[in-house]
């Protein structure tokens, strides 16, 4: 029988794997721990558009501190994040079917921008303690210790907020007229009769006459309703509908020279409407905005954040136009970061549980404003809306520009059923 | 029960009514529907399928059915085409709703109330049934539709913002979860899919058949075709009322956008897909529908990650342009949908080897 020879490398092998087995790679060498965020939006149905974009903005933020950053990392670790997403359909039920699903994904933290989402699930994330970073809030989760709100303070404020500020000009320009009368032009959608929710004691106490007129969705002609609030005097006139609902508002003005200024709410942002009705139907419209826009004129100073956005936009959209709720979802994936960065501090990234991360990360964001993108976002007990101030822009030459400063919003609540 | 024989009988031979009447009529047709309902009722203990994902698909699946089965009762039975089903389960869901919400009415004392105000509200948008027919017919649907979503919208404006509702509860028993809702949203579902069948069977199930056939031969029988077809609208919407209230009760969350025009089109496109005229078809049809939809939820975003070109929301899109596709195939390869296949393929296996 032949004798084995002395073999050195065997013998290495087995030390090598001894080694390995007795003495694990330290820190640097482990797998960076991954957290599941979890995105139920409506990725196709009639609002796709805009929860896509929401949706796109968060994912792209976060993937971008994968790619660039290696994740998010605090004082105890680092964190990778896996981005989920569901199509809901914006059905309620699909929405909850999302949720166990990703559930059983190991999501810690979920996002989207749909405020019936925000209200239907909200059994399911306090139950399964998965905190909401929203775009937007219902009237339930907005008093939700499980939802953490980045866009508005809720739908009824965004025309409580825009007669505050009419009022205020009117009032430092001498109160003109005596009586400051506006109007509001709404179409049938179901979130209209949210946004003047007992908008009639707001206006009383305001003392100023508000005319309300309606129009069905998918009419092409909003002329009459636009010549009844000119007969009574409007001021200005809030437009609450969508960018088509919007440009419609727009061309039947055109049609009759209308000189009155029109405000379109934050439901459908001034770059949907510039798209859609081109840049010379849309100059001079107004529309609040809760972040600096992307429809602002790309020759103009830009924050960091705004900066980075259009960059991550130019990256992953190559060919397609840029949108506004882009930066609601971008701003969303900011707050998670954010919040995940803090929760990392105190708590080891194994550890790393959606509660985890809601009382450590989330319940600590203080004076939080998204690399400039928005005013400084504080979540405090009780209150989760976020940040409370607004700008309004006008369109001028197929871009937006300031007409006001940043102001604070209202802050009246539906009271909660 | 005869001694029919385990194996294929090459046939089945009733020698009497009561015989050929039966829903069950061999030995393997009760151990298959025994095993199923054992199968069904011990789903939610099964590894692998007890995920708490796809119990909820099979709730949902479940609640579908029933509405579905009313619409089947109603289109494919009677032959007068409804569009607007959702609004139907819309008004069973807030009724159920706002009882329990207001009146603090359990889900038990409700449901039947739901089924109630949805059959009410279901036979008055059934009176122009006496004069119209087909699309005219199916437009004043649609016009149910539109009325009842603005009803909701601007009439209570507590349903276009969505309110708390509570779950089921049995003694101390609360079925909050899927595992536990699962036994509630079957036991309906078994139940009324029980009802369908044999109330079809019977004079009533008949009577239908025969307006949907031939509505002045059917009068000419001797059947009051007007109040038959106030009937159809009542059950219709009746099971759509019973399913609305499940709905809430399973949500715990009652709001009007969860009840759309584009929820009425795919009930419509389920039974054509499994089959108008049949109760079974209805079950495929969900099954069917509810699997295609699943499995594009996992193709469609691969889809998108894979193929750059494609613009975002492209590849869930595919969702809708498939669906699309399909009511069009079965429309024109298949009219009589799954449940004629499903009747090919035991008729083969009754007769077989023979062919003939």
């Amino acid at each position: 029988m032949k004798k084995r020879r002395f073999q050195p490398g065997a013998i290495f092998l087995t030390v090598a794997m001894m080694v390995a087995l007795f003495f694990p790679a330290g820190s640097a060498a482990e797998p960076v721990k991954e957290i599941v965020v979890g995105n139920i939006s409506a990725m196709t149905g009639p609002t796709s558009g805009t929860h896509m974009m929401c949706q796109s903005g968060s994912k792209d933020y976060l993937n971008y501190l994968n790619e660039s950053k290696g994740g998010i990392s605090g004082k105890t670790g680092k964190v990778k994040v896996k981005y989920l997403a569901y199509d809901s359909q914006y059905v309620a039920t699909k929405a909850k079917d999302g949720f166990a699903r990703l559930l059983g994904q190991g999501m810690a933290v979920w996002t989207q921008c749909a405020s019936a989402h925000s209200d239907a699930l909200i059994t399911d994330y306090e139950t399964a303690k998965v905190p909401l970073v929203t775009g937007s809030q219902g009237i339930s989760s907005l008093y939700s210790d499980w939802a953490y709100g980045n866009y508005h303070s809720g739908i009824a404020n965004m025309i409580r907020t825009w007669i505050v500020w009419v009022k205020s000009d009117w009032e430092k320009a001498g109160k003109p007229g005596g009586t400051l009368v506006l109007g509001t032009i709404t179409t049938d959608e179901p979130y209209v009769p949210l946004a003047l929710w007992d908008i009639d004691s707001f206006v009383k106490e305001q003392g100023i006459t508000l005319v309300k007129e309606t129009f069905p969705k998918g009419t092409t002609d909003a002329s009459p309703q636009l010549l009844r609030l000119k007969d009574a005097g409007a001021k200005q006139i809030y437009v609450l509908a969508s960018a088509t609902g919007a440009v419609v508002v727009l061309k039947s003005a055109k049609s009759m020279n209308l000189n009155i200024p029109l405000t379109q709410c934050a439901a459908a942002t001034l770059g949907d409407v510039i798209a859609l009705g081109g840049a010379e139907l849309a100059d001079g419209y107004q529309g609040e905005y809760f972040f600096e826009p992307m429809s602002k004129d790309p020759k103009q100073s830009a924050s960091p954040g705004l900066k980075l956005a259009r960059e991550l936009w130019a990256k992953n959209h190559p060919n397609e136009t840029p949108n506004d709720m882009y930066l609601n979802g971008m701003l969303s994936g900011m707050v998670i970061a954010e919040g995940i960065r803090l929760a990392l501090d105190t708590v080891p990234a194994d550890k790393l549980t959606g509660e985890a991360i809601k009382v450590n990360g989330f319940d600590r964001i203080n004076g939080f404003d998204g690399m400039g993108l928005t005013k400084p976002i504080t979540y405090v007990k009780d209150d989760h809306i976020g940040q409370k101030q607004v700008r309004y822009w006008v369109v001028r030459k197929g871009f937006v520009e300031p007409v006001s400063d940043w102001m604070p919003t209202t802050t009246f609540r539906i009271p909660k059923k | 029960m005869s001694k029919t024989p385990f194996y294929p009988p090459s046939g089945i031979y009733s020698d009497s009514y009561y015989k050929d009447m039966r829903i069950l009529k061999t030995r393997t047709q009760w151990i298959l529907s025994v095993v199923s309902l054992v199968f069904l009722f011990a789903l939610p203990h099964i590894p692998f399928l007890n995920s708490s994902y796809f119990l909820r698909l099979v709730i949902g699946a479940g609640i579908t059915v029933i509405i579905c089965l009313g619409l089947n009762i109603l289109t494919g039975y009677c032959g007068q085409l409804n569009i607007g089903q959702s609004a139907f389960v819309m008004v069973g869901a807030f009724t159920s709703g706002l009882l329990n919400a207001y009146l603090g009415w359990p889900f038990w004392a409700s449901v039947i109330p739901a089924g109630l105000a949805a059959a009410v509200v279901g036979t008055v948008f059934g009176i122009p049934s006496a004069r119209l027919k087909g699309l005219y017919l199916a437009l004043t649907t649609l016009g149910a539709q539109i009325i009842l979503t603005w009803i909701a919208l601007f009439g209570l404006t507590i349903t276009a913002a969505g309110f708390s509702v509570e779950p089921v509860k049995l003694g101390g028993i609360v079925f909050n979860t899927p595992e536990k809702f699962y036994y509630v949203a079957m036991l309906f579902t078994v139940v009324m899919t029980f009802f369908a069948k044999n109330m079809m069977r019977s004079k009533l199930g008949r009577a239908f058949i025969a307006i949907r056939d031939n509505d002045k031969a059917a009068e000419g029988m001797g059947i009051d075709i007007f109040r038959y077809k106030l009937i159809a609208f009542a059950i219709c919407t009746f099971y759509a009322g019973v399913a609305g209230s499940l709905l809430v009760h399973y949500m715990m969350w009652a709001q009007l956008e969860s009840f759309t025009l584009q929820d009425s089109i795919w009930y419509v496109v389920i039974i054509i897909v499994g089959g108008l005229g049949s109760i079974e078809g209805t079950i495929f049809g969900v099954i069917f529908i509810t699997g295609l939809k699943e499995l594009i939820f996992v193709i469609g975003p691969i889809a998108e990650e894979k193929l750059a070109f494609l613009p975002i929301g492209a590849g869930s899109g595919l969702l809708l342009v498939i669906i699309g596709c399909m009511a069009i195939f079965f429309l024109s390869f298949e009219p009589r949908g799954m449940a004629h296949r499903w009747n090919l393929i035991k008729a083969y296996y009754r007769l077989w080897p023979f062919g003939y």
